[in-house]
């Protein structure tokens, strides 16, 4: 593992026992604040993805995009679920999956018409959470993840014989972010409108050519519209 | 690294979790103890360190990178190098500031490739590739220790790229020598509060880019780059306000 992987890693887990701190009395309690809501919670969320693919130099140039219609090169669907434990009422930890685009690929020359393979994505994810209530909307707060995500990008193997790259399957860490707003209906029911951006990796799928680098991974934006609820302790 | 090692890693973040949750009783809300009360500041930082960026095995820039498939190859600072920086911002409240910033990125220094030479690049040439990138944050603090936080940023960042390259190179017909692109930014770090004066370390994380450049669809440049890592050291001083 990188001293980059550990670099991640570390603050990941040093933001999740920092904010534990706050449970053993070790944040500043700000005026007006409410009495902490601590708690573990669930949430689902459906929405899109945009993944530029198409404007990739070597995905354009391995011939493997802008040339099929419906192919999701720029995006497409995506879906996640996530659990979390509210440590009070601005901090909680979170553990997380989404479901990336599928995008349809050629295989062979005609690249239009000819079989399909896929690049299938999802990434996992460990993030802190800070949430801050809107002062002038009742029930809402705007929220903000910050944590680490572990991706997983598997390429059809017709389709990776078809662009020459040496390896099919590409798993990598990277920070993640995520921003909203999350409207409670009720104590334990919440409706959440969500933006989260997952990076890609510039060393996925290697070229089987020496020296000419690899095919790559790129970014997920994923806009999303979720549902979650709280257990009561 | 394998899905057992990160869920072994979070199971460590959630076990420290609730071993602190024991140490405090519980999850009950508990009284806090009274401290100062939040004084608003700006504050200043000015860093240096090393910053790892890996032309050597970029291949979407095409001028500089991969020597299979790119003009110039790198021969120097070709994996990174020196960095320095500055930073300033205002706290909105004990956990929340907003932040701008600078830094620089090291220069890379490239020789001709074979690859280069099949395009008419004349044997010998040196190609350079500047840059810099400025940004916008939000910075999350949480406390650690005594006099230590914890942090972490979030931004947008623009990165500007400067190519020197030999003059009059018919393959680089639609390839202008100034590129830039926008990018997330992502920072963490730990800090020492000395008084006013902030001593601490960060690790800067901002994202390549690889999209095609339509004036000359055989490149990226002048916009494409490798991602940054970057790793610093910084001293700060904050102003009351």
């Amino acid at each position: 593992m990188s001293v980059k992987k550990i670099l991640l890693l570390g603050a990941a887990g040093a933001a999740a026992v920092s904010m534990t701190a706050a449970m053993a009395g070790g944040f500043t309690q700000e005026p007006g604040t409410p009495v902490a809501e601590n708690g573990y919670y669930i949430e689902g969320h459906l929405g899109y993805a945009r993944q530029n693919y198409f404007d990739n130099i070597n995905w354009r140039n391995a011939g493997l995009v802008a040339n099929r219609d419906h192919n999701n090169d720029r995006g497409g669907f995506a879906a996640g679920v996530d659990a979390g434990y509210k440590i009070n009422r601005h901090f909680a930890v979170e553990l997380g999956w989404f479901h990336l685009p599928t995008l349809t690929l050629p295989t062979a020359v005609p690249v239009a018409t000819s079989p399909a393979s896929y690049l299938q994505s999802w990434a996992l994810y460990l993030a802190g959470k800070y949430m801050m209530p809107l002062p002038w909307m009742n029930s809402t707060d705007v929220f903000f993840k910050l944590g680490v995500a572990y991706r997983n990008a598997c390429l059809g193997s017709a389709a990776g014989s078809f662009a020459d790259v040496s390896s099919n399957k590409s798993t990598f860490v990277r920070p993640m972010f995520a921003t909203g707003l999350d409207y409670s209906f009720s104590d334990t029911w919440s409706g959440i409108i969500q933006y989260a951006y997952f990076m890609g990796a510039r060393n996925s799928f290697p070229f089987e050519t020496v020296n000419t680098g690899a095919l790559g991974t790129v970014a997920a934006n994923v806009f999303t519209l979720g549902l979650g609820y709280k257990f009561t302790v | 690294m394998s899905v057992k090692k990160l869920l072994v890693l979070s199971a460590a973040a959630f076990a420290a979790m609730g071993a602190t949750a024991a140490m405090a009783g519980g999850p009950d809300h508990m009284a806090m103890p009274s401290e100062p009360a939040f004084q608003n500041s700006v504050y200043v930082d000015g860093h240096l360190g090393y910053t790892q960026s890996d032309w050597t095995n970029f291949n979407s820039n095409v001028v500089m990178g991969t020597s299979g498939n790119s003009l110039f190859a790198p021969i120097k600072r070709g994996r990174g190098g020196f960095t320095g920086g500055a930073d300033i911002g205002y706290t909105i409240t004990q956990h929340i500031a907003v932040e701008g910033g600078w830094f620089y990125i090291p220069r890379v220094k490239g020789a001709v490739t074979a690859f280069g030479t099949a395009d008419l690049v004349p044997a010998g040439s040196i190609a350079k590739i500047s840059s810099w990138f400025a940004y916008m944050a939000a910075r999350l603090t949480v406390p650690l220790m005594n006099d230590f936080d914890l942090f972490g940023k979030v931004g947008v960042a623009y990165r500007s790229l400067t190519m020197t390259v030999p003059a009059g190179l018919a393959v680089l017909s639609g390839v202008s020598n100034n590129g830039h692109y926008w990018a997330p930014l992502f920072a963490t770090g730990l800090e020492y509060n000395w008084g006013a004066w902030r001593l601490g370390a960060q690790y800067t994380y901002l994202p390549g880019n690889s999209q095609v450049n339509y004036g000359n669809t055989a490149f990226g440049a002048p916009n494409a780059a490798p991602e940054v890592n970057m790793y610093t050291g910084f001293l700060g001083y904050s102003f009351n306000v």
